[in-house]
């Protein structure tokens, strides 16, 4: 299976109260307003989405991104955040789910419900064995997302991403958490 | 941002005992010394060198890289003797974020000498003063001790154990990353 299948859509996922659905297109536009820098990634063509870690040395060609979903409310139809495998490995068989929410409280639930139904996808239709992704270590809202989908915390990637808003005249840079999930330890 | 260019014509670096030159296909032979050993090749994702072939195939691709002006390895070159016994550089750089990676095989009669660790100070050094980074990564399987110990020397800190990372020669492989930053460097 590669982003082929994919091509002209990716599948809706449904789950108790979220809504996983291909991002309209108002909303691509609304998100690409909002989201900071280190998320617009999130809204790049499939070509050009860019992965958090290409780790060349170990990995040869064969990297693939999928279309975003947007995180909707099931009931009101309301774009709370959005996600998506950001860089999927075929030879390494292991993908990047990358998202961003809103930040309200009540879109923390609608997000952790998304990562699980993106996991789930992920490990069974992608048949994927490593599913991980890269949270600020200052967004305490993203890392506690991503260990309640069950995502293991392996890493701190210290001066990991630029932070090209900073104020001043030297740029900052920000740590970054990596977690990961392996198909042998999810519990479906 | 610093210049690609800087590929395209790779500057020659020197240690004490080491001297960094672009790779030539003249150096199939070194190479072919060292790749076709598969005590050197357990810890790599690349297969042993089973000809010439595999060899001069690997240099063609590192000259390629540099042609297009892409990250690629030096020659090491043993100063006292003249020999070719290893490469290592920079296998990926991303320029937005002012990180990039590195990577070294050494031939295996000349383990355990400091080598390695010489070499990759020297590369590091490159790194920040040159490229204007400001994270310089490696990883390692974690079954391979003495990489880490080299990372160690040169200053790098463990980060983290990624599971499962890699799917290499059959199986998935658990890989240790490690970093050093422009701000704690010491040359």
């Amino acid at each position: 299976m590669t982003t082929s299948d994919f091509q002209h859509d990716i599948p809706r996922l449904t789950g108790d109260a979220v809504l996983l659905a291909p991002l309209a297109e108002r909303d691509r536009r609304e998100l690409e307003g909002q989201l900071p820098e280190s998320s617009r990634r999130l809204l790049q063509s499939e070509n050009d989405a860019q992965p958090m870690s290409p780790a060349s040395f170990f990995v040869q060609a064969g990297i693939q991104s999928l279309p975003p979903w947007g995180i909707y409310n099931r009931h009101s139809a309301r774009l709370s955040g959005i996600c998506r495998f950001a860089a999927w490995h075929l030879q390494h068989r292991r993908a990047e789910l990358a998202f961003a929410a809103d930040g309200s409280p009540r879109s923390e639930g609608l997000l952790l419900e998304a990562l699980r139904l993106a996991i789930r996808f992920g490990f069974t239709t992608l048949e994927i064995n490593r599913i991980e992704s890269f949270c600020l270590a200052g967004n305490p809202a993203t890392s506690g997302a991503a260990q309640g989908a069950g995502m293991t915390r392996e890493a701190l990637l210290r001066g990991y991403v630029r932070d090209d808003d900073h104020s001043g005249n030297r740029p900052a840079w920000h740590d970054v958490q990596l977690f990961a999930i392996l198909r042998s330890q999810w519990s479906g | 941002m610093a210049n690609t260019s800087i590929f395209t014509d790779l500057p020659t670096l020197e240690t004490e005992r080491l001297i960094l030159r672009p790779p030539r296909m003249e150096d199939d032979e070194s190479v072919f010394a060292y790749a076709s050993d598969p005590v050197v090749s357990m810890h790599t994702v690349w297969e042993t060198h089973r000809t010439i072939d595999d060899s001069r195939s690997f240099l063609a691709m590192m000259l390629e890289f540099l042609k297009h002006g892409e990250p690629a390895s030096w020659a090491f070159v043993e100063r006292s003797t003249g020999r070719m016994i290893g490469t290592g550089g920079f296998g990926s750089w991303n320029q937005q974020h002012a990180r990039a990676e590195i990577g070294y095989t050494l031939g295996r009669s000349w383990w355990n000498m400091g080598y390695t660790t010489e070499a990759t100070r020297a590369i590091i050094a490159f790194g920040f003063s040159r490229l204007s980074l400001n994270r310089i990564e490696a990883y390692c399987f974690v079954e391979n001790h003495a990489s880490a110990r080299v990372l160690l020397k040169c200053g790098m800190q463990p980060e983290g154990l990624l599971r499962e990372r890699i799917h290499s020669k059959g199986a998935y492989r658990d890989l240790n990353v490690f970093s050093v930053l422009r701000s704690e460097w010491a040359p």
